[in-house]
Formats: structure tokens, sequence, C-alpha cells
């Protein structure tokens, strides 16, 4: 990837329609589309011992995309995943809150993508549509952007579609500067927590297995069921104090449930990004011991399950310029 | 060379390097027009979903539909075009 390539994105208003007409364009770190191809083998008896051809079988399309959050565009990319948000005023911006627990999973908009790689002339692109995320994740550590990695997976592509001219997301990215952890354990105050970077992982565990939706006549998937959700929340313990706690707790067994808001807010414009884990527990908190390291972090991972007091599992919120994502 | 007014219904932040190029320069105000050449806007109307070529006064109730999908084909080898594509003005979608 150099700076002259680009992505593309537009929601589609149904499975199989494909929008050719993009609605932003995320800038991206790397992006790398991938084709998925089975191929169909079948070992014979031939009388010699070299290779024959093998006929491709399903296929469909991955795409990796890596980039910083910008505040416009990415709530477009965020849809393809936890499905539309519920936008309303706040303030002078406005709000985007996503809430898979709202979100019948067959109306997580597909969407159509374009992703070009401009170095060579004639360009090489590739334009993806009935696609979905299937993970999304968000990172923030020291001296770095707030970052996003989305996992696409798309059904069909079209190789006739003309390469639309890019429209630069010049919006706010926001930083490590901007990062805050908030902490509640047990339904206890919320309290910040120091730490050195925060992230997540969210997955909607697509059904993408030829084995499982395939059908006979045709060489593509006709739908992508979503399935289960699963979130990993991970942090940073930065804070001495609490080092111990935090370490002891992947041990426990009867686990506190920790409340998670991780947030990043830009002190002027006011602009925000919010992840909640309502609740979630450890599973990994490594203290390696090392001749040569000073122990000042660990690495917490917990995984998060719908809440039985709040009925929610975790929504991100988005506070932008953009009136909504509809 | 014709040239026809397209406007910007997209969200703030947006820069069009395309637009750069005609002389206008930063970053996209919704509902800001442009006057541009007739196949620039054209280019623009196709690229992005926020450009809307607006009508003349004379022929606005003619005006073409700017959105356009693509339906999918039945099979990849035998593209078929659905009823919808084809749309009042479309023809003028090709290239120069």
């Amino acid at each position: 990837v150099s700076r002259i390539d680009y992505v593309g994105l537009a929601k589609q208003e149904e499975l199989g329609t494909a929008v050719t007409e993009m609605e932003y364009f995320p800038p991206q770190t790397e992006f790398s589309p991938t084709r998925n191809a089975e191929l169909l083998t079948l070992e014979e008896t031939l009388g010699d011992r070299f290779p024959e051809q093998k006929d491709p079988g399903t296929e469909f399309f991955e795409a990796n995309w890596a980039g910083a959050v910008h505040m416009a565009s990415f709530p477009r990319v965020a849809s393809a995943h936890f499905g539309a948000p519920d936008s309303g005023v706040d303030g002078d911006l406005n709000s985007h809150l996503f809430d898979p627990t709202l979100i019948d999973p067959n109306d997580i908009p597909f969407h159509s993508l374009i992703q070009a790689r401009k170095d060579p002339t004639p360009a090489i692109f590739d334009f993806l549509y009935d696609a979905l995320v299937n993970t999304l994740s968000m990172n923030v550590d020291v001296n770095t952007y707030l970052t996003y990695a989305a996992a696409w997976v798309a059904i069909s592509r079209d190789a006739d579609a003309e390469l639309p001219d890019v429209i630069r997301d010049t919006s706010r990215r926001l930083n490590f500067k901007h990062a805050r952890v908030y902490v509640s354990i047990n339904g206890g105050v919320e309290a910040e927590l120091k730490v050195g970077k925060w992230g997540f992982e969210s997955t909607n565990n697509l059904v993408s297995d030829p084995g499982e939706t395939g059908i006979l006549g045709s060489a593509h998937l006709d739908e992508l069921p979503v399935g289960n959700a699963g979130c990993t929340a991970t942090f940073t313990v930065r804070d001495k104090s609490q080092l111990s706690d935090y370490y002891l707790r992947a041990f426990q067994t009867e686990p506190d449930s920790i409340a998670l808001r991780m947030t990043a807010l830009h002190p002027v414009t006011l602009e925000k990004v919010e992840f909640k884990v309502y609740s979630c527990n450890e599973i990994d908190a490594p203290a390696p011991g090392s001749a040569t390291n000073v122990l000042r972090g660990i690495d917490i991972s917990a995984e998060a399950h719908k809440d039985t007091d709040t009925g929610k599992f975790v929504t991100l919120e988005l506070v932008n310029d953009v009136a909504a994502y509809a | 060379v014709t040239t026809v007014t397209v406007k910007y219904t997209g969200p703030p932040g947006q820069q069009v390097p395309l637009l750069a190029a005609h002389g206008h320069a930063g970053v996209c105000r919704p509902d800001e027009t442009y006057e541009l050449p007739e196949d620039v806007a054209e280019r623009l109307a196709r690229s992005s979903r926020w450009f809307r070529v607006m009508p003349a006064a004379s022929t606005a109730a003619a005006a073409p539909k700017r959105r356009r999908s693509r339906k999918a084909p039945a099979s990849p080898s035998a593209p078929e075009p659905a009823a919808e594509d084809v749309q009042a003005g479309d023809e003028e979608d090709t290239e120069p």
C-alpha cells in the first residue's frame, strides 16, 4: 500500500444489490483482499505421477483493513459489524450508539467495497459486495493513534465495475493522549485505572464455510449468516498498587465481574469514542519474571459476557459531526 | 465546454482531489455547489453518493435519477442487468 492507494465503501439496501457510488473512503495503513476458493481435489490413478488440473469450487472473498479511526468514516465500517447505530443529537455534535443486543443479526447491512492499488497503470482494484465485517478490533497504545482492524467477508466480486474517484476523509483521528479507561469491579464505584493501552476484538462468527451454507448448482455462497457474538477486551494495567490485584483475578474460582469503559475524547471538539463492556472476567494476566525487564505493567485479557443486570453485552458510541449512518 | 452544477450532500470533513483539480480545493461543506464540466460532474456522481448533478431549470421535470445500483448477476459468467438498473439518463454514464 502506498499513499495513492485507497479503499471505499457504501451501505447496500439489500443482499445481492451492489452499490457503485461510494459513501466513505476511510484511509488505511494496509489492506489485503483475497479470494477464498476451494479446489476440487480428487486423486485418481493415471498411469503416471504428474498432477491433473483442479477445478475451482465455491468461492468467497476476504479483505483485511487496518487504519486509524477517522471520526466520520469509521462508523460506516462499524455498522457492517454491529448493525446500524442509534443516532441522536449530543450538544453541537451527534452521537451514534452501536448496541448489538438491540439489533436483529439479519438486519446488519451488507456493504460494497472498492480496494484500489493505484501504483500500476492501469490500477489494480477489487470491487466486492455483499460484505460484512466478521471481526472488528480497536486499539490504542502509548504514542499511537486510535486504530482499528476490520476483517471483511464478501460473497461476491464484480469484475466489470468501474473505479470510482477517491474522496479523502480528512476527519479527525484520536490518539493516546485522548484515551482513558474506567473500571467498576462487581458493581462498585467506577474509577479511572491507569493503563498503558486499551483494545477490544469483537467477532460475529460469520458462517462462511461452504460446507455449511453452500448449495448445489452455485459456485457462490447465497447467504452469510451471523453466528454467535464474542468479545475480548484487553488493557495494560500500569497502576503499581493494583498490579497484584489484577494478576490474582485471573486465578479466582469465583471471578470478579469487571465493567469497563474505554474512551477516547478530544478535549476541544468533544468528538468521542467510547467502548463499554458491561461485564467481563479476566482470562489471562501474565506477569513473567525477567532479569532484564522491570515489571511495570500487566497485559490483561478479559472475556465479555452479557450482563444479567442490564441485559447488555458491549456498546460502542461515537460522537462526531455527521448526522446519521442510515 | 458545457458546465453543470453539482451539489455536495455528504458529511463534513471530506476532500475531493477531482474537485481540487478544477479549482475547488479544500474540504467540501454540506449543500455546497460547484460548477464543473459535465464529464467531471458525471465522474463525481458515479463515484460518490454525496454528489448530485443539479438538473437544469428547463429540464428539471425530466431530470435523471443519479442513484445507481448494480444487481447481482445470476451467475458470474452470465451477467444479466436487472430492470431497475435501466433508469432514465443512465446512458449518460458512459465514459466520453
